[in-house]
């Protein structure tokens, strides 16, 4: 029995041990972690650094690169006046934008930002409002802690000031992941969902907004309305940190923020 | 000699291994759980409906999950249960070795069907029907808690079955001999003798078959449609403690996780619930029996 | 006397094996028949037929008619339910239901459809009574009859028998799952009881055989070797064989 407790002790010193000064605390918002975890994978098999990923949001990530807690803050929202610190490097490493899908049966074709409103939060409830045929509106969401989720209902503005969403109330179906977004649109006619653009694929439809066609130039030119730019913010002057910030905007970088449904900035 | 002390030693250390595993995983959910139940206050959780963990100043309330738990429990076992014992007298009394052999292993594969696989031919099935004859309901989509209820009595039926064989074929046939003897048809006897007879096996059934049911997660987050709210009829979408933790666990992170870990305390304390009014209400049963 | 059972020429088969060979037998009513032989002998199986309880065995067919009131029951026209209300049973090993004292006497008539409170109160007092054990169970009737001791248990069963109202008793080794005490309550009981029925037994133990029954049939081999009044059988047997049987030279 002592023998395996020594081993055991042996075995957790040995690891505390090789945590070495070699590595990065990357903490942030929820939707900007799934892709950085891609992103950091691929920068640890070719450079000696260990990189922590924590998701808790974007103000706390704000909060712990300003702290020094992390040594990268993740953020989907741009930086208020107050969080804005002379000694803060802030970078745009790519563009998530937000499409609303439809059944492929349904003649609607384009929505405003504020029939989305009604739509999800049960002021409207049937297609014909909107120059569809008389069906029921079948609402699709993400669930709670989702990024997307989050990022959609603030544009279309169902969330209280208390951040209280205005969705739950309305019979949706919650589902957990882009691909059951898509096998409910595409099996319900009625039926209304949202997602990244990269993750649109021909078994749904994606409708304008505010007539306006999504797609990555629309997106670019700030003309598509639902979109948000993924920031990652970090103190200046830190050799280590600025190397893995400048892979993420390489070649090779934004090629693993498209590959994950994001718009890329270079 | 030497050998039963190995043996004993073996023996004990499987117990202690087994204890300590789920003295754990209990540990593990609570220190995990505890946070939110401290913030929140437990009363308040299981009192209110509101679950809004994303919200500036978030709330955990379960309430609403916690009583479509215990709806839809109920209600799939008020369809299981019977069918249960039916297709087991049944099987026990009414056809041929032959054929119940076949049945009984054609039940067992059933049982061991993952619950993943059950939901997505419910899924296929009942959603698509619910939603193809009722999309004129506003509010519906077929996810919805009578697919739920669906699900889950299909899930607990194989285990029902099992049981409720088991215990019908361990009757001891004096009771069937004596029950006919007195001018007794062979339905009174399976009606008033057998199953009595064998009512701690199907008590022991429906005890296994709630388990099933209330912890159910994966099949019933496929077809329940997840919304967090008090359906007003069946044909509308609900979310039960299990899929409240398996839809929001993977983005989840700090007091919202924490919530997610107390729904498993809450979910675990209903289970315990469970298991001792079943076993007070077996041992009362018990008193006239023995 | 009427001869209640007239069974002529029965032949019996489980499976391939044949377990009673031609037997021909008068029994008479209101007197008690004692059956004895070694185990195998087929004096069980006999007792199965008197109530068709061999239905319940699969693979097991009989030939020959067993006259019940003049009625051949060993046919699929008679029906057994019938049969088993006049016809009652009390096996080995005491089995009263896991029900309450009460219900356990009342199985047989509710099962008949009756409902009449009073009328099932009446049955239950005079079928305790008849089976000598009101006296000792009045006062719990609505307790578990699983809690009442073997003897009491097995004249449980003989008043749940009774309550149906039958012409004949049918008792297989009832006393041999029970201690002598026991067993001599149910002998007395035996012989109050064949005032109003006619009781046929299957007994391994030739003294009770000897103390209780009238008539006695010797049954070797599924073959009924003799039968004849009980002190004839003990005292001055026909044959060698029930007379080796007797003095204890086999079985």
């Amino acid at each position: 029995m002592k023998k395996i407790l020594s081993l055991v002790l042996i075995l957790l010193v040995c690891t505390s041990c090789k945590e070495s000064s070699n590595q990065l605390e990357v903490s942030g918002s929820t939707s900007i972690a799934p892709v950085m975890e891609k992103l950091i994978a691929s920068y640890e098999k070719d450079n000696n650094v260990k990189i922590n990923l924590t998701a808790d949001g974007s103000s706390a990530g704000i909060t712990a690169a300003t702290d020094g807690v992390s040594d990268i803050g993740m953020s989907s929202r741009s930086l208020t006046k107050d969080e804005l610190k002379d000694d803060l490097n802030v970078n745009i490493i790519g563009i998530d934008a937000i499409v609303v899908v439809v059944n492929k049966n349904n003649g609607v074709d384009n929505l405003t930002i504020d029939d989305l409103h009604d739509i999800y939060s049960g002021k409207k409830t049937n297609w014909k409002d909107f120059g569809g045929i008389n069906r029921p509106i079948v609402l699709v969401s993400r669930e709670n802690g989702s990024g997307t989720r989050d990022a959609f209902e603030e544009n279309i503005k169902v969330k209280t000031d208390q951040g209280i969403s205005l969705v739950d109330s309305n019979n949706p179906v919650i589902v957990n992941s882009t691909g059951a977004v898509i096998e409910n649109v595409a099996q319900k006619e009625g039926a209304i969902g949202y997602m990244s653009l990269g993750s649109v694929d021909d078994e749904i439809k994606a409708i304008k907004l505010n007539g306006v066609e999504p797609s990555e130039q629309s997106i670019i030119d700030k003309k598509y309305p639902i979109t948000r730019d993924f920031y990652l913010v970090s103190k200046k002057d830190n050799k280590k940190v600025d190397e893995f910030i400048s892979f993420i905007l390489s070649k090779k970088g934004q090629q693993i923020m498209e590959n994950e449904g994001f718009i890329k900035v270079k | 000699m030497k050998k039963q002390v190995f043996f004993e030693t073996l023996y004990k250390l499987s117990i202690i291994f087994a204890s300590l595993l789920l003295l754990l995983i209990i540990i593990f959910i609570f220190l995990e759980g505890f946070p939110a139940l401290r913030e929140y206050g437990f009363i308040k959780m299981i009192f209110n409906g509101e679950w809004q963990p994303t919200a500036k100043n978030p709330s955990f309330g379960l309430l609403y999950m916690i009583l479509s738990t215990v709806v839809s429990t109920i209600l799939s076992l008020l369809i299981s249960i019977p069918i249960g014992i039916l297709s087991s007298v049944c099987l026990v009394r009414m056809v041929n070795a032959k054929i119940k052999n076949i049945i009984m292993f054609i039940v067992e594969i059933l049982a061991g069907i993952p619950s993943v696989i059950v939901g997505f031919f419910v899924l296929k099935t009942v959603v698509s029907f619910l939603y193809d004859h009722f999309y004129y309901m506003v509010g519906v989509s077929g996810n919805s808690m009578l697919a739920a209820i669906f699900v889950l009595a299909l899930m607990s039926l194989p285990t029902i079955i099992t049981v409720c064989v088991n215990s019908l074929e361990a009757v001891d046939p004096m009771y069937t001999e004596a029950s006919l003897g007195l001018g007794a048809n062979k339905i009174q006897t399976i009606y008033k003798v057998e199953l009595r007879a064998a009512r701690s096996g199907i008590f022991a059934a429906i005890v296994l078959g709630a388990g099933r049911v209330i912890g159910e997660t994966m099949a019933v987050m496929l077809v329940s449609g997840n919304a967090i709210n008090l359906p007003k009829n069946l044909l509308e979408p609900t979310r039960t403690l299990t899929s409240n933790i398996a839809t929001e666990m993977s983005y989840a992170s700090g007091l919202h996780q924490n919530a997610l870990y107390a729904s498993g305390i809450i979910l675990f304390i209903m289970i315990m619930i469970i298991n001792i009014v079943l076993l007070v209400l077996l041992n009362k049963g018990g008193v006239d029996n023995a | 006397m009427n001869n209640i059972f007239e069974i002529i020429n029965l032949n019996l088969w489980y499976g391939s094996k044949q377990a009673l060979k031609n037997i021909s037998i008068n029994i008479d009513d209101n007197c008690v028949v004692a059956l004895i032989g070694p185990s195998g002998c087929g004096k069980s199986t006999f007792l199965r037929c008197l109530n068709r309880m061999n239905d319940l065995i699969a693979n097991c067919r009989i030939e020959g008619s067993i006259l019940f009131n003049n009625e051949n029951v060993n046919s699929d026209s008679y029906n057994e339910i019938e049969l088993r209300k006049k016809v009652g049973m009390v096996f080995q090993r005491p089995n009263p239901f896991p029900m309450s004292i009460y219900e356990n006497v009342i199985y047989g008539p509710k099962c008949q459809g009756l409902t009449n409170k009073k009328e099932l109160d009446s049955i239950v007092e005079n079928s305790l009574k008849k089976a000598a054990l009101w006296d000792d169970v009045k006062d719990r009737l609505h307790s578990s009859a699983l809690g009442l001791s073997g003897g009491q248990q097995q004249r449980l069963c003989i008043a749940r028998a009774i309550a149906m109202e039958p012409d004949v008793l049918l008792m297989d080794e009832p006393t041999s799952a029970l201690d002598p005490i026991a067993t001599t309550k149910i002998e007395e009981l035996i012989n109050e009881l064949k005032k109003d029925y006619t009781i046929i037994i299957v007994t391994h133990s030739m003294q009770q055989a000897a103390r209780i029954s009238d008539y006695t049939a010797f049954f070797l081999m599924g073959e009924l070797i003799e039968y004849d009044k009980t002190d004839v059988i003990f005292a001055n047997p026909k044959n060698s064989k029930t007379e080796d049987y007797i003095t204890g030279r086999f079985g």
